[in-house]
This record gives C-alpha cells, sequence and structure tokens, in this order.
C-alpha cells in the first residue's frame, strides 16, 4: 500500500572541484551563501518542508564543517526519534577504497539503509543548485504521472546535463552537455524499488554515474518524467557563478523566491547580536546578517555574520564572509572574502565584474 | 530520582507589569522583547546558563501563553537538559483549594516541592525586569566566603535617585543592619537588583513561617529580609559592577533599549565569553535598499529598509518604506512603516502598521511644553491610519482611522 510518504538523500560533495578556493576546506554543501546560510540548509529545508522526516548525508572529502553545521539536524526539524539525520561517510570494505566515483555507486553502497526504509519515495539531491523549487509539487506531479523517476530541470540551453522530452515530460533523451531544451537539476525523486534495483544491478555491473546509467543509457525504457522548474534556479558551477548568483539575490523577488515566507530555509543558530550601524555608515542595496558592525560605507555586497567594517571603508559589489575584518579606510571591489579575512586599515583591493577576487580563509592583507 | 544540585534559581516572571500598558496587555514583562532581538527574560536566563546554572524555575501567572511558548523546552538557552533544565511554574490546584500567587513569597512557597526535588544547598532568586549581564558564581562565592543566610546584590545608584530604590544600609564588611524601601532621607545608595541568594534550609524556615503569618503580604522585600534581619539571621550585600537596569516603565525601556547604542554604557552584548541567547526567528538576512540611510542603529534579520533609519532598534522583520523617517524609537518584531510616515521617540509594538504618511512621536525640542512630551507606545497590531497624527506621550491601544 502506498504511503505516499518520501526520505531524502544528499549528497554533499558532488561537483566540489567546480568552486576552487571555496571548497579546498568544506565540501559543497557547507559553501557559505546568503549572509548566514550555507548551500546545504536550502536542500534541507526544502526536504523538511516537503514533510521528509529522513535524510541521509553523503559525503567524502571534507565533511568535518558540514557535520559541525548539521549535527542532530534539530535546526531543520530532523533530530527524529525515527529517521532524522544519519551520515554517510566514506567506508572501504573488500574490493571498495570507500570512496565511489559517482552517486549511484554510492547508492549501491547504501542498499542496506534503503532497504530498511519504509518510504515510497526518495528525494536525491545535490547541494550545487540554488532553487525555490518546493518539493511537495515534484512530488505530486511524479504521482501524477505515475512516473518511477521525476527529474527537476529548467529550460536553457547551457547545461552539464542536457535533456529532451515529450509533449507529456516524459524523457527522450539524455545527454552531457549535447543538444536538449532543458537542464537538468541534479535533484530527482524517485521511486524507492526502483532505486534499489537500479542501485543493486549498478553494483554488479560496476556502473557508478546515475546519469550515465540511468538517463543516457536507460532514459527510454524507464519510466523517467522531467519536472520543470519556471523559477530561479542556477547551479553554482564555478566561482563566477557563485558570485552571480550571491549578486542575484540583492533582487527582492529572487529573494521572496528563495526564501518564501511560508518555507522558511532554517540554518544553524549562531546567537549573534543584531547588526550595529555607526555615526558614518551608509549601506546601500546589501544583505546583512547578524553580529556585525558596520562603520563604513558597503554598497550591492553579501555580508556574513559576525563582520566588522571600520571607519571611512568602502566596500563594494563584493561578498565578505563570516568574521572577516575591513579596516578602517580599506578599499575593496569585486572581492569574495571567504571566512576570518583580516584587511588592514587602508588597504585597496579590486577584482572585476566577471573576475571577482578571492581571498582564501583566514587571509590577512 | 533527580541528582542533588548545589543550587537552582528561581525567576519571578508573574507580574503583569502595569507601568508597561499596551505592551503588556497581551504578555507578561518579562517577555516584552527587547534589544532588537531579545526579550527581557534572555538576560537573567541567559546569566543562569553562563553561570552553570542548569536548574531553573520559571514562575508566571499573568498573561503566560507568550512566555509560556517562548521558553518552550528550553533549548535556545541550553536548558533541556537531561537533569534539571527550565520549568514553566503556573499556581495549580491543591486538594485543599486552589490559591493564585498572592506574593513574591508566596510564589517560592508554594514551589517548595520543586526546589526540594533537587535537594539544593542554595536558591538563587531574581527577578525578569532587569537588564544587566552578572556572573551569579561571584555572588555565590561571597555568599560562601561571609558565611551568609542570604546575599542580596546591590548596585551603587546616584544619591539623589537612591529614593526611588530598596536601599541596603551596610556595615564595613557588607553585612545588612537595615532595609529601606523606596526612603524619603536614604542613608545610603546601594539598591536591591532583586537578586538574592539565599542558603534553603534557611529560606525554607522563613517561608513556611511568613506563609502562616495572616497579617503578611508574603513579600521578600515587604516581609522576608525584614522578618530574617529582625531575627538577626546574616544578611550581607554583594555590590555588582557594571550595567544594570530596570525595564519596568515605558521611559526606562525606552532609556535601556537607546543604551546598546551608546559606546559609553558599558553592556557589551558581542562579548562571545558571555552570550545573549534567545529563540531565534527564522529570517533571512536584512536587507537595505539604495536611497535607504542607516545610522547609530541596530538592525535585525528579516528586516527591510528603503527610509531613514536614525538611533533606532529594529527588531527582526521589520519594513520601513521610501521617505519614512525612523528616528530614536523602537520598533518591534515585524512592524512597518509606510511610504512617507514618521515614527520619533516613540515604541511600536509587534506587528503594529504606521500607515502612509502618518506621524507617530515627536522629538522633544519641537513641544514648547518639556512636561507633555514623553515616549509615544503604539500597541501590539494596531494600525495607524494615513495622515494621521499621533502625538507625544500618546498610549495607543485602538486602531487609529485613515485622516484626509
Amino acid at each position: 500500500m502506498a504511503n505516499n510518504k518520501m526520505t531524502g538523500i544528499v549528497f554533499s560533495n558532488a561537483h566540489d572541484g567546480a568552486l576552487g578556493g571555496l571548497t579546498a576546506q568544506r565540501s559543497m554543501g557547507s559553501v557559505p551563501f546568503a549572509s548566514r546560510y550555507r548551500l546545504v540548509d536550502l536542500v534541507l529545508s526544502r526536504m523538511s518542508h516537503a514533510g521528509v522526516d529522513s535524510v541521509a548525508v553523503v559525503m567524502q572529502n571534507n565533511y568535518h564543517s558540514l557535520m559541525e553545521h548539521i549535527g542532530s539536524g534539530k535546526e531543520w526539524d530532523l533530530s527524529r526519534k525515527r529517521g532524522g539525520i544519519a551520515f554517510f561517510p566514506p567506508y572501504s570494505s573488500s574490493g571498495s577504497s570507500g570512496f565511489s566515483r559517482g552517486t549511484l555507486e554510492s547508492l549501491s553502497g547504501m542498499l542496506g539503509y534503503l532497504r530498511s526504509s519504509t518510504a515510497d519515495y526518495v528525494a536525491v539531491s545535490d547541494c550545487d543548485i540554488v532553487c525555490g523549487v518546493d518539493l511537495s509539487d515534484v512530488l505530486e506531479y511524479h504521482i501524477a504521472h505515475n512516473a518511477g523517476i521525476t527529474l527537476v530541470c529548467t529550460a536553457g540551453t547551457q547545461g552539464a546535463v542536457m535533456l529532451s522530452a515529450d509533449e507529456n515530460g516524459r524523457l527522450q533523451k539524455a545527454s552531457h552537455g549535447g543538444e536538449g531544451e532543458w537542464i537538468f537539476n541534479n535533484m530527482y525523486i524517485i521511486n524507492r524499488e526502483l532505486l534499489i534495483q537500479l542501485a543493486a544491478e549498478a553494483a554488479s555491473l560496476n556502473q557508478y554515474s546515475f546519469v550515465d546509467t540511468c538517463l543516457i543509457r536507460k532514459g527510454r525504457e524507464l519510466p523517467i518524467y522531467c519536472y520543470r522548474y519556471e523559477g530561479f534556479c542556477r547551479a553554482a558551477s564555478s566561482m563566477q557563478a557563485y558570485y552571480e548568483i550571491s549578486m542575484r539575490l540583492l533582487d527582492p523577488a529572487i529573494r521572496g523566491e528563495l526564501f518564501p515566507k511560508d518555507r522558511p530555509v532554517y540554518t544553524r543558530v549562531q546567537d549573534e547580536v543584531p547588526v550595529k550601524y555607526g555615526l558614518s555608515a551608509a549601506v546601500a542595496n546589501s544583505l546583512l546578517a547578524d553580529g556585525c558592525i558596520i562603520e563604513g560605507q558597503v554598497e550591492n555586497c553579501i555580508v556574513f555574520r559576525g563582520v566588522r567594517i571600520g571607519h571611512g571603508a568602502v566596500v563594494k559589489n563584493s561578498i565578505i564572509m563570516q568574521g572577516s575584518y575591513i579596516g578602517n579606510g580599506a578599499n575593496l571591489d569585486y572581492c569574495i572574502c571567504d571566512k576570518g579575512v583580516l584587511i588592514a586599515d587602508n588597504r585597496r583591493l579590486a577584482g572585476y565584474a566577471s573576475y571577482p577576487l578571492y581571498l582564501p580563509r583566514d587571509t590577512r592583507v | 530520582m533527580f541528582m542533588k544540585k548545589e543550587w537552582v534559581a528561581m525567576l519571578l516572571a508573574g507580574g503583569q507589569g502595569s507601568r508597561l500598558y499596551a505592551l503588556t496587555k497581551k504578555l507578561a514583562k518579562p517577555a516584552v522583547p527587547f534589544g532588537g532581538k531579545y526579550r527581557i527574560i534572555d538576560f537573567p536566563l541567559s546569566n543562569c546558563v553562563n553561570s552553570g546554572i542548569d536548574t531553573v524555575g520559571v514562575l508566571t501567572q499573568y498573561q503566560p501563553l507568550v512566555l509560556n511558548e517562548y521558553l518552550g523546552n528550553g533549548q535556545p538557552w541550553d536548558l533541556d537538559r537531561l537533569n534539571g533544565g527550565v520549568f514553566v511554574l503556573p499556581p495549580y490546584q491543591k486538594s485543599s483549594g486552589s490559591d493564585w500567587y498572592t506574593g513574591t513569597a508566596n510564589a517560592i512557597c508554594q514551589n517548595i516541592p520543586f526546589i526540594e526535588r533537587y535537594d539544593p544547598e542554595y536558591v538563587l532568586i531574581l527577578s525578569g525586569d532587569h537588564i544587566y549581564k552578572m556572573d551569579y558564581t561571584k555572588m555565590l562565592d561571597h555568599h560562601k566566603k561571609t558565611g551568609a543566610d542570604c546575599t542580596i546584590a546591590v548596585f551603587e545608584v546616584p544619591m539623589e535617585e537612591a529614593s526611588r530604590f530598596g536601599i541596603m544600609n551596610t556595615r564595613e564588611d557588607t553585612t545588612i543592619y537595615e532595609f529601606e524601601e523606596k526612603p524619603k532621607n536614604p542613608k545610603s545608595n546601594l539598591a536591591s537588583m532583586g537578586v538574592y541568594i539565599f542558603s534553603w534550609k534557611k529560606l525554607r524556615e522563613y517561608l513556611l513561617a511568613d506563609d502562616a503569618d495572616p497579617t503578611s503580604e508574603k513579600d521578600f522585600g515587604k516581609n522576608i529580609i525584614p522578618k530574617m534581619l529582625a531575627a538577626g539571621e546574616k544578611l550581607v550585600a554583594y555590590s555588582f559592577e557594571g550595567y544594570w537596569k530596570d525595564v519596568g516603565t515605558i521611559d526606562s525601556l525606552w532609556e535601556a533599549n537607546m543604551d546598546l547604542l551608546d559606546p559609553r554604557v558599558p553592556m557589551d552584548l558581542y562579548d562571545p565569553s558571555w552570550k545573549i541567547y534567545s529563540r531565534n526567528p527564522c529570517m533571512p538576512p536584512h536587507y537595505i535598499a539604495r536611497g535607504a540611510k542607516v545610522q547609530n542603529s541596530m538592525v535585525s534579520e528579516g528586516c527591510e529598509i528603503a527610509g531613514n533609519v536614525d538611533f533606532s532598534i529594529l527588531f527582526a522583520g521589520v519594513k520601513v518604506a521610501e521617505n519614512a523617517v525612523v528616528d530614536s524609537s523602537i520598533l518591534m518584531p515585524g512592524a512597518v512603516v509606510e511610504e512617507g510616515a514618521e515614527v520619533h521617540f516613540a515604541i511600536v509594538a509587534e506587528n503594529a502598521v504606521i500607515r502612509r504618511g502618518a506621524y507617530v512621536g515627536e522629538r522633544p525640542e519641537l513641544i514648547e511644553q518639556k512636561e507633555n512630551w514623553g515616549v509615544t507606545v503604539i500597541g501590539a497590531g494596531i494600525t495607524v491610519g494615513a495622515g494621521a497624527v499621533v502625538p507625544a506621550r500618546s498610549m495607543v491601544e485602538q486602531d487609529i482611522g485613515e485622516v484626509l
């Protein structure tokens, strides 16, 4: 009997290489985003709002900060007696190094977990996609179409995985960057029984890529449908893309889509004080999180928690991450300061709109 | 089975706070929002946790819904504990009748069974209407060192203001020989902060004796302390240095909020070693639009600001539209100031709406008769209609219609 329940699987490391320095010491999921979040917050909140009460977080590398961030999962209402958060760090066993070559291989390693679940459906997601899709809508579509797999996609021609579908939304063809009118957003809902079958089969055939095996090779034989999401949706596929997505947050319409009032994005609470603006503060078109002390000028910026911007400093078009310190009279334009960066008084640094200057964690200038 | 605790805290949160008028119409005083993201009770609760106290009884009586909801399981203060934690203690029915809490001492007396479960050596009594950061462990050390039966935290106030407080007259060794409630001619300037540490056995004795006394008002300041002094028990004063403010009136609440904006005031909320915890609303970062001007202010998450904000405290989710002016004011969670409206020297309570072009409050220098000036208060959920004018020192508890 169908229970319409959904369980979640999050791949926290997928596409780590794309963001360069930002993911040098952290996973994709723990990349700071929108002043007070990390990318994984969007995924976990989305699942939580769709009634998911158990989520498996699959990790490969650099997962310390992610585990610390998620903790028991209570901030996402995922600290449960039945279900809740389960971490899947790499573990080696006979015949495997523990590091999987693709998400399908990871899923093959989770057969026990999948078999013990009682949910009918599994929501699978990477962390690199910034969008406000409501998974309840996707599930409704999935059930209405009697689909085996429903892929979340957006219209476009420039994506890593391109899809084409018939008028009913049924997948016709999938390819790596080839032709197609829809971009696959690394997010899908799949029937749990089907997932177990595919993952078990892949293990025996030494297949590891979900896209290659399930979409490209078996795309037409399986009942795969494409759910077209029409709102804002972009992949943090490079430092430049990350910067652009961040800046789009200054648009109230995009913000409303990503942080809907009825489906708030949850994150770990840090008990910071509200932002204090000093006598000479001048702020325009910027987002700021709690705990900052602003004395200088800030324009077109995304400012994270606990940042201090000194007197006479001018910071424009920049992303300043948690705990960074911008000295008096310093001048920053088109910079991305990772956590804990210290810019001494009167220093001048500038990147360009198409090439923002990235300052790694704890850099001192 | 309960584990023995060295000390437990009892927080008196039952008062109506009638001098806060419109602000406490639907919530108890300790639940009144303060400082951009806190409620008053966050200060004593965080002090407890930071002082290593893990068992706190919160005595409630007046309008407890908001307070109960806010405290929840105590998790934001790390008070969701296996042994101990935070407990809301309302008055309850007993086999022989039921009683409201008739006084501060009576409230504790009715909860002797709660305290006894932990078999504590000491009990810390706190009130829920003061803003301060205090390490209670230092006070406990003083209590132990002096071998006191009761230690009362005192704060030095200017001599000319001493007649507004409960004043402790002490000897050189800090022992108290006299307590005077609001004395006309004060002999000292040591004001009681409403923070007491009692050796539990002694307090229990006095609570039970006082409860049996039909003439008693069952109040710590009026009955328990004088009786202990008269009986020759050892009461000592513990001097607290730092910032302490009673926020029991509209003016003092407004001033205490404004103190947070004053760098000369020794109230550092940014100190990571003594954080003030609160239940966090789940809101995106705040947004300051182009053309907005925000100075000398505190702004919390979820705010959207397009107007001018100066010397003000904005709680979570406040909206200030274009060409609106907010000056020397406190806007509590969800308050909205529409286009062209002005708010001066006011406290705008939760979810109140100031419509287009309305004018609320006034700057003191623009008022001829100074005695007519005061902070204006707009009650929770109230709408001030477009173009309406709300004079200084008003207390608005009903919607005000549009003025064309």
